[in-house]
């Protein structure tokens, strides 16, 4: 695999994994509230 | 959690890396677009439908459309939520039981020795009976669609709160754990004349050519992947969402659905299947195998791939367990929209809907089954779970964002929302998504059936059995008998509910729980069955 096609695989699952950080983050706070 | 159940499905490890392989890295542009432009938005749209016809007393769709629409031609339409989910349960279970037995298989050891991938498609079919006889029945195969049967009819009995979202509860971490598991057996598998993970994750990441995108086919596997995998453009969700409370959120939970779903699917999805795949076989085979058929690599090129590996039975009774648990939190719920429409509109007790809904799938399952060799899943999945699909997406979203329109849709959906949707999705439910819809399901007409081939050619192909020997044809005209009797019934019910009870249709202001005025609601919708 070359570095660029690397680099557009982390890019993705990193928005993916971003997506699901900020989810449940925001449920787990709004649950505190 | 039981959102989430929902959407992971069997197509996030079996469908998703059959409609990667062919395109590659290329295949997740159109797919991410989508997932933005209708996935996401026609989530948040149906359960805003879902709560907001629940307030009125309706847990399916002909009552939430009438909610939203009061044209007599509504209800009508919104018989489509309920057939969809049904006529898919009526396969999908069947093929949830196949990981069932061969979680069974593999942990026994009972095909071990088949170290090809033919020889397993030689034991998948065996499994299943098909060979000479008229009817493919295998033995095997039934006692665990038996079991499967029993334990989706046992759970979507129970309702939502007490059935669906306990299973739930403890499937989709065990699903969650075993994925992870099976993703870091794959990541570390010692590389096979010297393909390594690297080569398999090539397969799915590589762009070899950004001119495929200007092939119309990439669009529609990634559009029509994306609505699969979300389970959404089949009425399923607006059950789920009928028992939520008028000021519950739905803009976070349904984006989170959304998430962990595209978690389990990109993520370990995409990790397992192909990458052990091309590590074993190398990438033009795996690509081959993939392009073969949904099952062929879960089903026949992965049992190989175990008995290769140190602790293969562990991993394998794991990988086919995953594949059920996945199936198990999709199909649980593909009865409920006719159980709730049987019990809130025709005002039927529960215990008899249950017992009515099993006796009746149970019949229209055994021809679709025992005679799959004809081709009757193919049938059933292209009319309900790709055609069906796209017309009852593209009938929502017309109806919601223009008819019952977006402003007040924009206020229903945020009523209580523990997060302020960006404003420019305002403007993509308005005008994106109900364009994409309406192009998506155009195009299931006018699809050419090849290259070269006259527009509209490949719907007119199915439609008149083109491709189809004589022999097998009275076996698809059956399954269509099996649709057009349910549609019949569907219609006939939503008439005489409408025609009996005219009230309890009539426009009442739910209060802020949700709940509509007593004196309208029907005698069966007091919410005991929740």
């Amino acid at each position: 695999m070359t570095p660029l096609t690397w680099t557009y695989m982390l890019v993705a699952w990193s928005l993916v994994l971003a997506l699901n950080i900020f989810c449940f983050a925001r449920i787990f706070r709004s649950k505190g509230k | 959690m039981a959102m989430a159940g929902n959407a992971v499905g069997l197509g996030n490890f079996l469908r998703f890396p059959g409609k990667v392989a062919p395109y590659g890295g290329a295949f997740m542009v159109p797919y991410f677009l989508a997932l933005v432009l209708i996935g996401i938005p026609l989530m948040w749209m149906e359960w805003t439908i879902g709560r907001h016809g629940g307030g009125y007393g309706h847990g399916s769709t002909p009552g939430m459309f009438h909610r939203l629409w009061h044209a007599r031609i509504s209800k009508y339409l919104g018989i489509f939520g309920i057939l969809l989910p049904a006529m898919v349960g009526l396969y999908y279970v069947y093929i949830e039981s196949w990981s069932l037995g061969f979680a069974w298989q593999t942990a026994t050891g009972a095909y071990w020795g088949t170290e090809s991938v033919e020889g397993m498609g030689g034991v998948f079919k065996n499994y299943l009976g098909i060979g000479d006889k008229p009817l493919a029945f295998g033995p095997q195969a039934y006692v665990f669609f038996l079991i499967t049967f029993a334990l989706n009819i046992f759970v979507f009995s129970r309702g939502i709160s007490r059935g669906i979202e306990v299973v739930a509860k403890y499937a989709m971490p065990a699903l969650l754990v075993m994925g992870v598991i099976l993703t870091v057996r794959v990541f570390t598998l010692p590389p096979v004349d010297g393909r390594s993970v690297s080569d398999g994750l090539a397969l799915i990441w590589t762009v070899k050519d950004w001119s495929v995108l200007l092939d119309s086919g990439i669009w529609m596997a990634a559009s029509g992947q994306v609505f699969f995998t979300l389970s959404v453009g089949l009425g399923m969700v607006h059950s789920y969402a009928s028992y939520l409370k008028k000021k519950e959120d739905i803009t976070l939970s349904g984006l989170t659905a959304c998430a962990t779903n595209e978690f389990v699917e990109v993520i370990i999805g995409g990790s397992i299947a192909i990458p052990a795949a091309v590590i074993f076989f190398g990438a033009v085979e795996a690509r081959a195998i993939a392009e073969g058929g949904t099952f062929n690599i879960g089903f026949f090129a992965l049992p190989v791939i175990f008995q290769q590996m140190p602790a293969g039975q562990f991993f394998g009774t794991l990988w086919f367990i995953l594949l059920f648990l996945a199936g198990l939190t999709s199909s649980m719920a593909m009865f409920t929209p006719l159980l709730l429409f049987l019990e809130d509109e025709l005002q039927m007790k529960r215990k008899k809907a249950v017992a009515l809904i099993a006796a009746g799938v149970f019949l229209f399952m055994q021809p679709i089954m025992l005679c799959m060799h004809h081709g009757t899943i193919d049938e059933m999945d292209y009319w309900m779970g790709e055609f069906g699909l796209v017309l009852f997406a593209a009938i929502e979203v017309v109806i919601f964002a223009w008819v019952f329109g977006m402003d007040k849709g924009w206020e229903e959906m945020h009523l209580g929302a523990d997060l302020q949707i960006p404003r420019v999705f305002y403007y993509i439910m308005k005008y994106v998504t109900p364009v994409f819809a309406v192009s998506l399901m155009l195009w299931a007409f006018l699809e050419p059936a090849g290259q070269g081939q006259p527009f509209g050619s490949r719907f007119w192909n199915i439609v008149t059995m083109q491709k189809v020997t004589e022999q097998s044809r009275p076996y698809l005209w059956m399954v269509r008998g099996v649709i057009l009797a349910t549609v019949a019934f569907l219609i006939w019910g939503v008439w005489y509910a409408w025609r009996t009870h005219p009230r309890y249709f009539e426009v009442v202001e739910s209060d802020e729980n949700g709940v509509a005025s007593a004196a309208v609601v029907a005698p069966n919708c007091s919410g005991d069955s929740q």
